[in-house]
């Protein structure tokens, strides 16, 4: 009898446990759909970082991390959600990096994030460059992010100056990669070329550590290349058209009069298309999220407009 | 059977009320009468969102604790002390044991947040002479206050039925801090990959979303928790006390008494 | 009608040590009985198993093998416990009740009804000499009170069957009179006790039979005036009017006082000591068993414990637990 009630009670147990995680599961997910989107606002309703230095006790440490974190999670949502503000990523970081100084890959990774346009960024290269001159502030032994500032003024504000110069300071430093020197140069004669730009890409993409910053590197080379592809397509195009005074039907009439070969292919292995205005475009758009198409220099728009 | 739960329930209660729990009243009010009287004095504006910050941040950190202590004490003490010795020794089950206590400690804890909550909207009326309607969007993030409380409530019974008081006082705590930051802990499990993201997904639903129960800052800006809210978050925290104490009576039925 | 207790190879083993788990056996395989009405002593060393066992009996720890039933119940069936009273080893309660509160809740627990409660608790205290202390919290008991707190709710609602662990313990003599005195109206009641103690004289004063535990195992079981009689063994002779050396070598010991000489014999070579004194022509006085206590009995054997050991010797004319169960008849025989 008493074994007999005791297994029953475990039995119950058993049950209730099993039910009650599921439960639980359930109801979380449900009542987490229901609560106001507002965990990373109420986050930070206090704002300064030295507030909460003071707040923490001594355990900035983690919470920098967490923040970090939270930086982290809160762009990629907003990016998955091909959202246009991220407001909030310049004080989420000030704060992640006011908390724990020496987090320099907050820096590294904040810095290019915030600097890039929107949708792929904040579009704030200014606050970029201040958060990533804090960090050499608090880290002047860290060549890697004269390198992010760098890049911010070569590539996000076109300011080939300073970017030489901050290459060059961050080629002072021991143990900084001899292509710092080389980026100074390059900076210095080439700044707006693409093969500059190509080169530094590169460099990001091989000497990136975060698979973020990784991914973000090779979505603009690849787009760099898709970009030298479409030019000169568009240029077959206009003088396809100049020939035979109306526009290709698709990108197979340019190979009978022999302007290519063969249908070209763009770096994910899809071909190119000719869109509804007639010009040259990717197949798939969101791989490549930094096309930018110079409308000033493009021979098929000029012909547009030549009526 | 139920009016043997009810008899334990009542003694906990009881205990718990000659232990002087409801002492932490004192200190309460103190703050509350403090609060009122300065910021009712220096008004700048903001003298009711400082009330209803401080006192539902007091409110949860004082039932936080006193569910933490009183609650490991209650129980662990009684199997160290001995105690037990003699209830069991009478018709009651081992699971009316759990079951009882934890009904006397979730009622003490809601008497005392009860009391603390009349304070609360004492201090209210005192610096605002009236009481708005947005006054009683309160009430809901007291009622979730109350239910984080009595999650606390279950885990330190879990805990107590298997570890040493100091043991489950540490064990309570830590998960009444990672159960804070959940909602990092589900963001920590979507940025992971394969068994690292199972791994982060089960811990994170495996601990108690107190952040999802924290409703003291929009409270503080006239902000309620919808009644659809309240619901699931209600059924959200019986699940959860379902579940704790059914886990602490699988241990407690077939523990040895030292 | 079935025994009172009935324990049939329960056993009980503990396994200690932090990473490697050893063994430690607490109770060996344990059959015996207890009769209704009985006042049964449950006697062993410090560590014997006692508590052990009457903590198995009480579901407080469970058994590692074996089964055993009270009053025809399985022990942990809560029916049981409604006609059982425990007293644990060193009670203890709840810190901020007073005693009549802490019985108020322990009969709420019982399942007495309402109406009953006060009465009970009433006459519970009063039983166990608790008066003038309506007031006090229990944590400002003294031990001997806490014991007859304890002694209290044990027979609150009026078991059938009360186990006791060491009930004098802690209690100065006249509570210990007391008790003695409880527990003989409680038997008196028709009620059937089992109590563990090391104190001997207690259970030599009170109990019908008492069971020996040693390092977990029973060594004997049986009726204290049967068991006082085997043990004795010895027969102490009184005479006169012949040298002391009379005896030879039957005599164990030999005592010379006034004109008298008192020699210690074995009861077995009580003829053959008779038939040399009157060879030797000495006048015979006296010849008395020595009734040993409990006491020494049980010193005894814990100084032979080795001896114990060298398997079934038959020095103790009883039967062990490796011959379970006892049987009443058979020792009376052998007392013989
Ligand atoms: N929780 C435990 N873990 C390991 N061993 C235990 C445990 N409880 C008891 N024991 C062992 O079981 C044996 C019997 O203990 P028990 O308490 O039954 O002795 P006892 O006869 O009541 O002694 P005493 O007269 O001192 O009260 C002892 O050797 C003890 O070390
Ligand atoms: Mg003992």
């Amino acid at each position: 009898m008493s074994r007999v009630h005791r297994g029953r009670v475990g039995i119950a147990c058993r049950v209730a446990i099993v039910l009650g995680l599921a439960g639980v599961i359930v109801f979380s997910r449900a009542a987490a759909s229901a609560a106001p989107h507002s965990d990373a606002e109420n986050v930070l309703i206090v704002s300064s970082p030295r507030v909460i230095h003071r707040l923490c006790l001594g355990y900035s440490g983690l919470i920098a991390d967490l923040y970090w974190t939270r930086a982290v999670q809160y762009f990629g949502r907003t990016h998955a959600e091909r959202g246009t503000g991220y407001r909030l990523l310049a004080p989420i970081l000030t704060i992640a990096t006011e908390l724990d100084p020496k987090l320099t890959i907050a820096y590294e990774y904040g810095a290019v994030f915030l600097a890039q346009k929107p949708p792929e960024g904040a579009g704030e290269p200014e606050s970029a460059v201040a958060l990533i001159r804090r960090g050499i502030e608090q880290n002047p032994g860290n060549w890697r992010l004269y390198y992010t500032l760098g890049f911010i003024y070569g590539m996000e504000l076109k300011d080939y100056g300073s970017a030489a110069e901050a290459f060059a300071q961050g080629a002072q430093i021991p143990g900084a990669h001899p292509w710092m020197r080389v980026l100074s140069a390059s900076m210095a004669e080439h700044g707006g070329d693409p093969e500059t730009a190509h080169y530094m890409w590169t460099q990001m993409y091989q000497s990136a550590t975060e698979d973020m910053l990784r991914n973000n590197a090779e979505q603009h080379l690849r787009s760099a290349e898709a970009q030298v592809d479409l030019s000169r397509l568009q240029h077959m195009i206009a003088a396809y058209r100049a020939e035979t005074g109306h526009p290709p039907a698709s990108l197979a009439a340019l190979v009978r009069p022999g302007y290519l070969y063969r249908l070209p292919k763009d770096p994910t292995g899809q071909y190119y298309r000719i869109d509804a205005h007639g010009r040259a475009t990717v197949q798939h758009p969101g791989d490549f999220p930094f096309l930018e198409i110079d409308e000033k220099t493009d021979p098929v728009l000029a012909m547009a407009r030549k009526p | 059977m139920i009016r043997r739960v009810l008899y334990i329930a009542h003694n906990t209660f009881r205990e718990a009320v000659r232990d002087r729990v409801l002492y932490n009243l004192v200190i309460f009010a103190l703050l509350m009468i403090g609060a009122a009287i300065l910021f009712g004095q220096i008004s700048v504006g903001i003298e009711r969102i400082v009330i209803i910050n401080l006192g539902l941040s007091a409110m949860s950190i004082f039932g936080a604790l006193i569910a933490m202590f009183i609650g490991i004490g209650l129980v662990s003490k009684e199997i160290e002390k001995r105690t037990l010795y003699t209830l069991l020794a009478h018709p009651v089950r081992r699971w009316e044991f759990i079951a009882g206590k934890f009904a006397g400690l979730a009622g003490t804890l809601a008497v005392n947040a009860c009391l603390m909550g009349m304070g609360v909207y004492a201090a209210l009326w005192y610096v605002a002479h009236r009481l708005t309607s947005g006054d009683v969007s309160l009430l809901g993030a007291m009622y979730c206050i109350v239910l984080q409380l009595v999650i606390i409530t279950a885990v330190a019974l879990l805990f107590s039925s298997f570890a040493s008081p100091v043991m489950a006082a540490v064990y309570t705590f830590a998960l009444f801090v990672i159960g804070s930051f959940d909602q990092d802990l589900h963001a920590f499990a979507g940025l992971a990959h394969g068994a690292t993201r199972w791994l982060a997904m089960a811990a994170a639903y495996a601990v108690p979303n107190f952040a999802s129960l924290n409703f003291i800052s929009s409270a503080a800006h006239g902000i309620g928790a919808g009644p659809k809210l309240l619901a699931l978050n209600s059924a959200y925290a019986a699940v959860y006390c379902v579940t704790a104490l059914a886990g602490a009576t699988a241990v407690f039925e077939r523990r040895n008494l030292k | 009608m079935s025994a009172a207790i009935e324990i049939a190879g329960l056993s009980k083993q503990y396994s200690v040590g932090f990473w490697r788990k050893r063994p430690r056996i607490a109770l060996q395989p344990l059959h015996m009985e207890v009769q209704r009405g009985e006042v049964f002593g449950y006697l062993g060393h410090n560590g014997a198993g006692k508590t052990t066992t009457l903590k198995l009996l009480m579901g407080l720890i469970f058994p590692t093998a074996g089964s055993a039933r009270v009053l025809n119940l399985d022990i942990g069936d809560p029916a049981m416990k409604e006609r059982i009273g425990f007293l644990p080893e060193q009670p203890y309660f709840y810190d901020y009740l007073t005693a009549p509160e802490l019985l108020t809740y322990f009969a709420q627990l019982s399942g007495i009804n309402a109406g009953n409660r006060e009465r009970r608790v009433r006459t519970a205290l009063i039983r166990v000499g608790l008066r003038g202390i309506d007031r006090l919290q229990l944590r400002k008991f003294s031990k001997g009170m806490l014991q007859r707190v304890g002694l209290a709710q044990a027979i609150l609602h009026d078991p059938e069957v009360v186990i006791l662990d060491e009930p004098m313990s802690g209690l100065d003599p006249i509570g210990r009179r007391e008790v003695r005195d409880l527990i003989q109206s409680l038997k008196d009641d028709g009620k059937t006790i089992l109590f563990s103690t090391h104190i001997l004289s207690d259970a030599e004063s009170l109990c019908d039979r008492v069971a020996v535990l040693q390092k977990g195992r029973l060594r004997v079981v049986g009726r204290v005036s049967e068991l006082t009689a085997s043990v004795q063994g010895r027969m102490e002779v009184t005479w006169r009017d012949a040298p002391a050396e009379a005896l030879g070598g039957l005599a164990v010991e030999n005592r010379a006082g006034g004109d008298c000489i008192r020699s210690v014999v074995l009861e077995a070579e009580l003829d053959a000591a008779l038939q040399a004194l009157r060879r030797a022509r000495g006048r015979l006085i006296s010849v008395t068993p020595i009734r040993r206590s409990l006491e020494q009995y049980f010193l005894e054997q814990g100084d032979t414990e080795t001896n114990l050991g060298r398997d079934n010797e038959p020095r103790l004319q009883f039967q062990t637990s490796e011959t379970p169960p006892f049987d009443t008849e058979r020792i009376a025989e052998l007392a013989k």
